[in-house]
């Protein structure tokens, strides 16, 4: 199923945000480092990955992504088993694991079937879509969702060490059916975030807020046009298409703001500027990025121009349903 | 086998099984959060952990001195005491008090059927004391209709041990009289009391009574008492490990954390006694069983113990299975056959009556033979036969397979009939294996419940 460019340009910069959240917990962690210093920045990543190819319905690695919740248990089984010892386990063979280890893979592959569900609500809203197109029906929109899950874990325990709890998981049946003889029953529920949960994520979710109000825009590019002009700074292009320049409030009073837009043919047509308000209202333009400037040798702005451009027009799509 | 470990495993395991679920808990609000940030989502719901109940088995063996602890029956040595642990995990509410810093439990008690009789009368010494025995020498219980008779047993210094010596006297209908058995054999009536009282109180129809015990201690003398030591030390573990500090929660999320507590914590210790009261150390000690039933709870973990019968089957499917085996072809032959051999009258009415299957039926098993996986059990049927009560007692060897198709067979050459008439009759037909039996139970239960209750 195709995906918008954007989000797949979204889920790589978490990739590749994560990639760099590990970085710098490797380097934090001197000349050796444990597993355990990094598995936080590890789970963000594959998490991260995960999502992209959730997002573009790539089973590849994952076997396990691709199996039912019971084969996913086992999976986080062996994810877990795998702290202990890297080699993967053989039928019938005992073995033990951190439970540190093992409640965190619980909630990932609870967590990555929900996921899966996602990906599958895309792929059915999709479907209907296209249904729709051909002999007009459209069903109620639809998705799916996990609300409870009730776990339950059979296992063994080793008596050989006292400090710690051995766990055992048996591959083949019969030993199963005789010595897993220790329970485990996890429930958990899904329930939507409240109004405040749903306000405080947004609120403290990083983001750069565009300026879209109509009435602001249209008071904020009459001062563009009658702002003064750093040396060698244009103006023209921020009026060519306004509705098409991003517009970033830089704070909360109406002080400062940078602009961006990208022209539609030649590569050196992307620009940023500042516009700064002093306390007597007088507005300066300066550049941020100069617009009309080739990119220079080992310089390659072609993601960042279709970036601006691609959000720019679904600016001005939204700007022409409100003004 | 393995050596096992001290009771202090125990504490560890709880503990850790215990931080889990905190730890679980912030897994899944950690995911939430990283699932909320990721553009696309379907559902952005939060996963919450609503319970947690883990359900431990492990093993109890003696060994000279001291209690080791198996955490597999396939590592354990043949004589263990089984022992089960159920801790389950919960929310707290906003009624509950927070968990506070550990301590030893304030407040132990334990529960005993109403029928033996802890502190008796001096009346009631007066009517039940078997002639000659000191009254702490002797264990009294309360029997028949509305606990309106007595039943008492006593030994040289409280030894119950040796029948040769024991003495029994019945306090029915008024009147007392001392129990001698005639020609190795015993009257019914107040065995058959006995047990009856014993059924009541493994259906669960007995009335309880709870008595304060004294708080146990790692060093207890008591077997018993230093078991419950560790569930009281377990069930403290667990609450600290689930009220210990947490990481920060991701800041969106912090209000929809939760904190957890223990909804839960009962266990239950199977306690093979052999005759002299003692826990069984060999596979060849003729034991006893007596289960424990251990409840913690409360701020302070209040500790209350019951004591449950021992080897009594009195419904579910496996006292179905015994009934059964008892009500097939070729028992009934051989019952009418032994019957007849014995001298009862009407010994086919005596078949008849096991297959018609509309009696009440209480099974007590009397001896173990761990060798050949086996049981000689006493089987009592009591209600009407052509208008009249009547009670048919057999005894014979049972091989029980739980979960089998036929999970109780019977060796039906084993199978004799004890008893076959009136269950009140003065009839002078029990044997002395059956009576040791009531006896010995009479005895762990005065042993027990003055050991645990110490």
């Amino acid at each position: 199923m195709p995906v918008r460019n954007f989000e797949v340009a979204d889920a790589a910069e978490r990739i590749a945000a994560a990639a760099q959240a590990l970085k710098a917990a490797a380097d934090a962690g001197g000349d050796r480092i444990d597993a355990s210093d990094v598995r936080a920045q590890l789970d963000g990543l594959e998490s991260a990955m995960a999502a992209l190819r959730a997002l573009l319905d790539l089973s590849a690695p994952a076997a396990a992504a691709a199996a039912p919740p019971a084969a996913r248990a086992a999976a986080a089984r062996d994810v877990a088993a795998r702290d202990a010892d890297d080699a993967p386990p053989r039928a019938g063979e005992r073995r033990e694991f951190d439970l540190a280890g093992f409640f965190s893979s619980v909630a990932d592959s609870l967590v990555d079937a929900q996921r899966q569900l996602d990906a599958k609500s895309r792929e059915y809203l999709e479907e209907q879509r296209r249904a729709a197109e051909l002999d007009g029906f459209r069903p109620p929109p639809s998705v799916f969702r996990i609300p409870k899950v009730t776990a339950d874990l059979k296992f063994a325990m080793e008596t050989q060490k006292s400090d710690r709890v051995g766990l055992v998981f048996f591959s083949r049946s019969d030993l199963a059916k005789t010595l897993h003889q220790q329970s485990m029953q996890l429930e958990v529920v899904a329930v939507p975030p409240t109004p405040e949960v749903a306000a405080q994520v947004a609120s403290a979710s990083p983001r750069a807020a565009l300026l879209l109000d109509p009435q602001a825009r249209e008071r904020l590019f009459a001062r563009v046009r009658d702002a003064e002009l750093a040396p060698t700074v244009k103006r023209e292009p921020l009026l060519e298409r306004p509705d098409r320049v991003l517009v970033f409030p830089l704070d909360d009073g109406g002080r400062g703001y940078l602009l961006a837009y990208a022209g539609d043919d030649q590569d050196k047509h992307l620009g940023v500027w500042n516009l700064a308000i002093a306390d007597d209202g007088a507005a300066l333009l300066s550049a941020a990025y100069k617009y009309d400037l080739a990119p220079r040798r080992n310089e390659d702005t072609a993601a960042l121009k279709a970036l601006v451009q691609t959000l720019g027009e679904r600016q001005a799509a939204l700007l022409a349903g409100v003004r | 086998m393995t050596e096992g470990l001290d009771l202090d495993a125990l504490r560890e395991d709880a503990r850790q099984w215990a931080a889990g679920i905190p730890l679980l808990a912030d897994a899944l609000l950690e995911a939430s959060t990283r699932r909320l940030l990721v553009s696309g989502t379907a559902s952005r719901d939060l996963l919450l952990l609503r319970s947690g109940r883990f359900g431990l088995r492990f093993y109890l063996s003696k060994q000279r001195t001291r209690i080791r602890l198996f955490r597999r029956r396939d590592e354990a040595p043949q004589m263990v005491l089984d022992a089960g642990l159920s801790l389950r995990i919960e929310p707290l509410r906003d009624e509950d008090p927070q968990p506070r810093p550990a301590s030893a439990p304030q407040h132990c008690t334990l529960s005993l059927p109403s029928f033996l009789v802890v502190r008796p009368t001096r009346e009631e010494l007066a009517r039940a004391l078997p002639a000659g025995a000191r009254p702490r020498d002797a264990v009294l219980f309360r029997v028949g209709p509305g606990g309106r008779d007595l039943l008492a047993f006593a030994g040289p210094r409280g030894d119950l041990g040796d029948l040769g010596d024991v003495r029994v006297r019945y306090w029915n209908a008024g009147a007392g009289v001392d129990v001698r058995p005639h020609d190795r054999r015993w009257p019914v009536a107040p065995f058959a009391a006995f047990v009856r009282a014993m059924g009541e109180w493994a259906g669960g129809h007995g009335a309880m009574r709870e008595l304060p015990m004294r708080v146990p201690e790692p060093d207890d003398a008591s077997e018993a008492r230093r078991i419950l030591c560790a569930l009281a030390d377990a069930w403290r573990a667990a609450r600290d490990a689930v009220a210990a500090p947490r990481r920060r929660a991701p800041d969106p999320l912090a209000s929809v954390r939760t904190d957890y507590g223990i909804g839960a914590f009962d266990a239950q210790v199977t306690l093979r006694l052999r005759p002299d009261g003692t826990l069984a150390e060999d596979a060849g000690d003729d034991t006893l069983q007596i289960a424990m039933d251990v409840a913690i709870d409360g701020a302070d973990g209040d500790l209350r113990v019951a004591l449950k019968p021992p080897d009594f089957l009195v419904g579910g499917d496996l006292h179905r299975a015994f009934v059964d085996a008892i009500a097939s072809r070729e028992a009934r032959d051989r019952i009418a056959g032994h019957a007849g051999a014995q001298g009862f009258s009407a010994p086919m009415d005596a078949a008849a009556f096991a297959a018609a299957g509309g009696a009440r039926a209480m099974v007590f098993r009397t001896r173990r033979d761990l060798r050949r996986q086996r049981d000689l059990d006493v089987v009592i049927l009591s209600g009407e036969h052509a208008g009249r009560p009547r009670a048919l007692v057999v005894s014979g060897w049972f091989s029980v397979v739980p979960h089998a198709a036929t999970p109780v067979t019977l060796d039906t050459r084993s199978l004799e009939v004890l008893f076959w008439g009136h269950p009140d009759s003065g009839e002078r037909r029990l044997t002395p294996r059956t009576v040791r039996h009531c006896v010995r139970v009479a005895a762990a239960l005065k042993d027990w419940a003055s050991t645990v209750a110490a």
